[in-house]
């Protein structure tokens, strides 16, 4: 099958950009998209151009590193699933797409589709975690975690952190991402002793970073290759919210 | 956690909840609950309109808002606080979404949003301006078409004079089926903000809003729409 791409191609994170298009003549319908990439890139060096770059790594789907819009749709038209996973056989013969990076203020364009997404790891520092005092492991079973719990946690923490729901969010709101990092440990019991901080922490850090607000219209599920829910950005909204009643200071800050 | 707590400003938990992005949401999820509390209301009392008895209900019911102030002006403070933080908020929010994308992409497709939810801040920005007229129409009585002839004590009259016009009655119908849709989004919306979600309740939360949406709408219109076509006169 031939594919005619529109390529975003920007040089580096101060270059201006601006779309290219390549021919793909020679697709075959078993090929990824990021093989069909390949192959292109292949043609680009071998013409002594540069080669479009893209993020990639695992190429299993589970890794987080791909991913960019394909025609207006983060990770392209199939549902749950990452670029890397994505199959041309989903594409017709003569197609003509359009591949843009992600588009926010929080995550800047590196290089052609390649964004900087440093912004996620710090939310995840600011409070994605839980403090364990080092010493010989516990017994494994002396935490009771009931089972709907431990499935909705797991549902939660499937997230592999791409981007995608910022991406194809009309506010760029990284919502989704940082409700579902605040919601798998906020559903274990060995969440509860942070809990209350780490909503308020990562929501402000959320914020701090540039994001934009949730608006409720569920565009980040559709696009989620891990079919995360919309669901835990209401149980975000509502540890947020009860943590701003709930939560003090340490004593420490008291005394100050 | 020890270790973060580095507070996003030094004003205190209320400060910090108001400056969070979900902190305002939360307010507009509130505020427009009120509002739609007084909508209801306000559509309610005036289907006095269809009594068939030439006003006498409806002119009576104004005038009994109008001799009770306590409730006439606690409705009023109510509302005009909540319509003024929930603007202020959106337009804080709508500010922040477009610092968020500086450069747009040059496609973009919505896969399952709904044209309501798609359109809340201009929808929202037309209700405004739609509620402006609306006051100095029906309340104050100095806009067109009845600005001469407006009697503070003649609501019906007021409503079947107007009424006549086709294009107004028009601006109505238009202003009312934005703000069905405003509702239809903003009444699931609110539950998600608020975080009463509920995979069992969900689906009838987002039924229960679309019906109050279409039953304020259809309601409100069914008003304006009766007297163009001489029922209500």
């Amino acid at each position: 099958m031939r594919i005619t791409l529109n390529v975003w191609r920007q040089k580096n994170a101060q270059d201006k950009g601006g779309f290219e298009k390549y021919d793909a003549p020679n697709v075959s319908e078993d090929m990824s998209f990021l093989e069909m990439l390949d192959v292109v890139n292949e043609g680009l060096i071998s013409a002594g151009k540069d080669p479009i770059a893209f993020d990639h790594d695992c190429r299993e789907g589970i890794c987080g590193m791909c991913g960019f819009m394909i025609s207006g749709v983060a990770h392209g038209p199939e549902s749950g699933t990452t670029v890397c996973q994505l199959h041309m056989r989903k594409f017709k013969d003569g197609d003509e797409l359009w591949l843009e990076p992600w588009r926010a203020k929080a995550f800047p364009v590196l290089r052609d589709l390649t964004v900087d997404r440093s912004a996620f790891d710090r939310i995840i520092a600011s409070g994605g975690f839980v403090s364990v005092h080092t010493g010989s492991a516990i017994d494994g079973n002396a935490i009771a975690v009931p089972k709907p719990a431990a499935d909705l946690a797991m549902d939660a923490a499937a997230c592999i952190g791409c981007g995608a729901c910022v991406a194809a969010c009309p506010n760029a709101s990284a919502s989704l991402f940082t409700s579902a990092k605040i919601s798998h440990l906020a559903l274990l019991p060995q969440g509860q002793p942070e809990r209350d901080r780490r909503a308020i922490n990562m929501v402000e850090r959320m914020n701090a970073e540039g994001f934009g607000h949730c608006t409720n219209i569920g565009e980040c599920e559709a696009v989620c290759p891990k079919e995360i829910k919309i669901e835990n950005i209401a149980r975000m909204n509502r540890d947020y919210i009860c943590a701003s009643f709930k939560d003090r200071p340490a004593v420490a800050r008291l005394a100050d | 956690m020890s270790s973060a707590a580095s507070p996003a400003c030094d004003c205190g938990p209320l400060g910090r909840f108001v400056s969070s992005s979900l902190g305002k949401k939360a307010i507009m999820a509130v505020t427009g609950f009120v509002m739609f509390g007084f909508v209801v209301g306000h559509m309610v009392g005036n289907l006095q309109v269809f009594a068939g008895d030439g006003g006498v209900k409806l002119n009576a019911y104004a005038a009994f808002l109008k001799n009770t102030p306590a409730l006439l002006w606690g409705t009023r403070i109510v509302v005009g606080l909540s319509l003024v933080l929930h603007v202020w908020a959106a337009a804080t929010l709508k500010r922040l979404s477009n610092e968020a994308r500086p450069v747009q992409y040059k496609m973009r497709k919505d896969i399952q949003a709904s044209v309501p939810s798609r359109n809340m801040f201009w929808g929202g920005i037309s209700l405004l301006f739609y509620v402006i007229y609306h006051l100095l129409h029906l309340t104050v009585g100095v806009a067109s078409p009845i600005a001469g002839t407006f009697s503070h004590d003649n609501v019906y009259g007021n409503m079947v004079a107007s009424f006549q016009n086709p294009a107004l009655v028009g601006v109505y119908v238009f202003a009312m089926i934005a703000l069905g849709m405003h509702l239809y989004h903003g009444l699931y919306s609110l539950f998600q903000t608020l975080g009463l979600n509920h995979p069992g309740y969900m689906p009838r939360i987002r039924t229960g809003a679309k019906v109050f949406g279409a039953l304020i709408a259809l309601g409100f219109s069914s008003m304006p729409v009766a007297i163009l076509l001489g029922a209500v006169k």
